[in-house]
């Protein structure tokens, strides 16, 4: 018969406890902290751009011309935009890249930038011109992008996919 | 026969085993736990790639066998895989020809060996991080029927 009936001493027992909390803890933090959404960098409401007029037009050399005047009619500063065409009637997305067609200005992964630093909402309506398009095209999607600060003060470029246009095109 | 010394062990070797016995125990079980719940791949930070699957916004249509997709959303999808479903069963296979799609860009696909009866549905891939590097994560608890 054991007289002592204690298995470890009062102290062992609250640093074992104490041990095995801080423990369990620790993993549940590390495995749950991936779980905790980061702050959404998305395009805030009121971004938005307007087709003003078009004109698409069939060249010489059997290709066409389009020229669109876009205004800025939101409320932020619109730094690019990607614009796409559809080419046929019954085409739900538009999938035609223009920005190869895109006439004066530097075009880096199909977005194009508009002139200066930014298109700001003031700012007068922009006239911008494609050429030699392959196929008739029946429609244009144009998606702007917009510049937002992130939390440790870099600066980050959104697509306002909300803001999307989409005109309808008679070549 | 009677012993003098009934302790078998001095409490100090007792309570060092005991210890040694929890923490053993302990990385045993996150081992096992974290290999039950798959290696952690993150996005955007320290975001768990799951997350960033629920954001993204697929636009894509179905006609004359070509298969028109749009990321409509703010994440870069790194490939598609296309799921086919008809009344033999289905089949899961990475689209052809798609190299990405970038935030708002959009583009079409051949993609013929469908008819009527089948149901179409993308599981778009995201590439995240890992603790062995960059690792593609395919999004299939949100794939996106397309008819």
């Amino acid at each position: 018969m054991i007289k002592n009936k204690l298995g470890v001493s009062g102290m062992i027992g609250y640093v074992l406890l104490i041990g095995i909390v801080m423990a369990i803890g620790t993993f549940m933090y590390v495995f749950l902290k991936s779980y905790v959404p980061a702050d959404d960098l998305t395009c805030p409401d009121g971004a938005a751009i307007s087709v003003l007029s078009y004109t698409c037009v069939e060249n010489a050399a059997g290709t066409y011309d389009l020229n669109i005047t876009l205004k800025n009619t939101g409320r932020f500063e619109l730094i690019a935009y990607r614009i796409y065409a559809t080419n046929g009637l019954d085409q739900e997305i538009a999938t035609i890249d223009l920005s190869d067609n895109f006439v004066d200005g530097n075009v880096g992964a199909g977005i194009i930038p508009f002139p200066g630093i930014s298109y700001g909402t003031d700012a007068d309506p922009l006239l911008q011109s494609f050429e030699g398009i392959t196929s008739k095209i029946y429609s244009i999607d144009i998606t702007p992008s917009i510049s937002i600060n992130t939390e440790d003060n870099r600066k980050k470029t959104v697509v306002c996919g909300e803001a999307r246009v989409r005109e309808k095109i008679t070549c | 026969m009677k012993r003098g010394n009934k302790n078998a062990i001095s409490p100090v070797i007792a309570t060092v085993l005991l210890i040694m016995m929890v923490v053993v125990i302990a990385l045993i079980i996150f081992l096992w736990f974290r290999n039950i719940s798959g290696e952690v791949i993150t996005k955007e930070g320290s975001q768990n790639i799951k997350l960033s699957c629920q954001k993204v916004k697929i636009e894509a249509s179905y006609s004359l066998g070509i298969l028109y997709i749009k990321n409509a959303g703010d994440i870069p999808i790194s490939g598609m895989k296309v799921k086919v479903s008809g009344p033999s069963g289905s089949n899961t296979e990475i689209l052809p020809g798609f190299e990405g799609l970038n935030p708002g860009a959009s583009d079409q696909y051949t993609f013929d060996s469908l008819d009527d009866s089948n149901e179409l549905e993308l599981m778009p891939i995201l590439l995240g991080n890992s603790d062995e590097g960059q690792r593609n994560y395919v999004c299939e608890d949100d794939a996106q029927a397309v008819m």
